[in-house]
């Protein structure tokens, strides 16, 4: 069967100054800076759903569509701070699997 | 062979150099620049890249700010000797005019909405054919917001688009005023292909290839050996080595 679209799922590591940054702010943050850059046609495209935030590790697994991987992969890095906490991202893995990064990278 | 990604734009006012090195190696850089604007901290920086036991290529960069072309002619000839590579903010069009002519200035750059305006069709048509490279911080995406952002998306289009059309080098880089502000080479390749109007191979040698070009020439031409571009002293007669 054809599927309307593909997943996939980009693990991310952010560099906080401080390791206070909740998972819902940081979700608001990368819709803000999709809506921002790309207008919310695209960013409805992105299907975006930020899937896992490890608080501990500052790794995040976000979920988009195969067609969208550069537009969030770009407004995430385009990201400059979370509820005023100054970060810096870096894209670990992109991958089809959810259930390969979170073993990869959230040890679950 | 992997691609070596070089970040040639990172400000000397991160506070910790050796930190920032590392981490510059955590996000995939093989070599950076150091970039100044006072000459009397140059030595400072010399002598904290060689203290360097990180396995990255460090390289010391002056970046040059005046609305004078005087000015600039005063700075130049006491600082070529010491650095890999000389920029020049385009602040009017006097100026980018000038450096896209002059050839001890290796790359134009832009730290403003308004120093990209000042970027017109004559000094990229200069900067073409003198083989200048024209560089793009990306600090200035990550600092502003909504209209000005827009804006400022445009003039990069703009500069970049008209850097291409007349042959010129283009360069990606941060920067970066704090670690904070530094971004992965792949995460630079990603917002150069949606944002900037790249296409990939452009991107791509934007972050890797022209800038360790830029720092290899530089460093030839300051070496004792140097002639010309492409002649160099290989030996001289009388010496052991020297085949003449």
């Amino acid at each position: 069967m054809v599927k309307f679209e593909r997943r996939r799922y980009l693990a991310f590591k952010l560099y906080p100054e401080k390791k206070e940054v909740k998972k819902n702010s940081l979700a608001r943050e990368i819709w803000t800076s999709l809506i921002s850059l790309f207008g919310e046609k695209a960013a409805a495209d992105t299907n975006f759903w930020l899937v896992d935030y490890d608080e501990e590790k500052c790794i995040g697994i976000a979920r988009c569509t195969n067609r969208t991987v550069e537009i969030l992969r770009s407004a995430i890095a385009l990201l400059s701070s979370v509820d005023s906490i100054r970060i810096s991202v870096k894209t670990l893995k992109i991958s089809g699997s959810l259930r390969k990064l979170r073993k990869k990278y959230l040890l679950r | 062979m992997p691609i070596m990604y070089y970040d040639i734009y990172v400000d000397f006012l991160v506070p910790d150099i050796s930190k920032l090195m590392q981490f510059a190696r955590e996000l995939g850089f093989s070599g950076i620049c150091i970039c100044t604007s006072d000459v009397k901290i140059l030595r400072e920086i010399s002598s904290s890249i060689s203290k360097n036991e990180i396995d990255l290529d460090v390289g010391v960069r002056f970046s040059i700010r005046e609305n004078n072309v005087r000015r600039i002619k005063d700075i130049l000839p006491n600082i070529r000797r010491y650095v890999d590579i000389i920029s020049v903010v385009c602040t009017n069009r006097e100026v980018s005019a000038w450096s896209a002519r002059d050839g001890r200035i290796d790359i134009l750059t832009f730290d403003s909405y308004e120093s990209l305006r000042v970027f017109a069709e004559g000094a990229a048509r200069l900067a073409g054919e003198n083989k200048k490279a024209i560089e793009m911080p990306i600090r200035l995406l990550l600092t502003a917001r909504g209209i000005k952002r827009a804006r400022l998306l445009h003039e990069v289009r703009r500069v970049l688009w008209l850097a291409r059309r007349f042959g010129s080098d283009v360069v990606i880089s941060s920067g970066a005023r704090s670690i904070y502000e530094m971004r992965a080479p792949r995460d630079v390749l990603s917002i150069a292909i949606t944002l900037l109007g790249l296409d990939k191979d452009t991107a791509l040698k934007a972050i890797s290839e022209i800038p360790r070009k830029i720092i290899e020439t530089s460093r030839e031409k300051r070496s004792r050996n140097f002639v010309l571009p492409g002649v160099r002293i290989v030996g001289k007669m009388g010496d052991k080595n020297g085949k003449v």
